[in-house]
């Protein structure tokens, strides 16, 4: 086995969980995780040599993942847009995929409600969905999303507070609707 | 619960999850599709340009010799028709 192939193995190994799990919290969907999972390495395979450590080799996969996710996203919903003659929403994904979606990662006291959480961030614009996955689901601290998203560590502030209040409004609509079920 | 409680609830709904591990399968697929994508070796676009050098020049080098054989043929006829087809 080559040297190159032996550092990506490695790559692989180390960081397979990673972006396998950045991307179900994108996509919900484990049988997309994997498709993405296979893009990103294929694109860390290409690009390997090209790597120029300006950025950790995380913050690198990261970003590749956040990408090849979006991407992944638009393409299917613009493949569902064709089918269903040009139907076009802001919430076509979180109609689409996320009513019987269980994160298998998520405890199983939390799964129905982690249900409704994942069915709002759908909603939310791309940067304050990435943003609020990478703080709040990843856990990360705002340096590292603001390396990530290269934005200043402010930006990523101002986008999660804006990821909030936008998330407490829809789950205050949901609120409405569960005090009428009850 | 009141509102507030509603969404606190759901908003910490991912609290304590845990990292989920993908299918052992998909490793292989990512190396079927690596091999799948990869470039011809320089090795092997030099054998193939040296096969197409070495066969154009067989071909020329044919060519040449029956051509040449030829020449004597149109000669040795030559004195043929000269000699006004008699043998003696």
């Amino acid at each position: 086995m080559s040297k190159h192939n032996l550092k990506f193995t490695s790559i692989y190994h180390d960081y397979k969980q990673l972006v396998f799990n950045v991307a179900l919290h994108y996509l919900q969907n484990t049988e997309d995780a994997e498709e993405v999972l296979q893009d990103v390495f294929l694109k860390v395979h290409q690009s390997l040599d090209k790597f120029e450590n300006n950025s950790t080799l995380k913050t690198w996969i990261y970003r590749i993942t956040i990408n090849q996710s979006l991407d992944f996203i638009k393409q299917k919903n613009s493949k569902k847009r064709f089918f269903i003659f040009g139907r076009k929403s802001d919430s076509e994904f979180e109609v689409n995929n996320i009513s019987t979606f269980e994160h298998p990662g998520i405890l199983m006291e939390n799964k129905e409600d982690a249900k409704i959480l994942f069915d709002v961030i759908n909603t939310l614009p791309d940067n304050q969905k990435t943003a609020f996955l990478l703080s709040k689901v990843d856990g990360l601290t705002n340096p590292e999303v603001s390396e990530i998203m290269e934005f200043s560590i402010s930006s990523v502030e101002s986008l999660l507070f804006r990821a909030k209040k936008s998330l407490q409004e829809k789950l205050s609509t949901k609120f409405q609707e569960y005090r009428k079920k009850k | 619960m009141n509102e507030d409680q509603f969404i606190e609830k759901i908003l910490n709904s991912t609290n304590g999850i845990q990292q989920v591990t993908p299918s052992d399968a998909v490793f292989s697929k990512i190396q079927s599709r690596i091999q799948a994508e990869k470039p011809v070796d320089n090795y092997i676009t030099w054998l193939v340009a040296a096969s197409i050098v070495l066969l154009v020049s067989l071909n020329a080098g044919i060519l040449s010799t029956s051509s040449a054989a030829s020449n004597t043929s149109e000669e040795l006829s030559g004195l043929v028709s000269t000699a006004n087809n008699q043998l003696y």
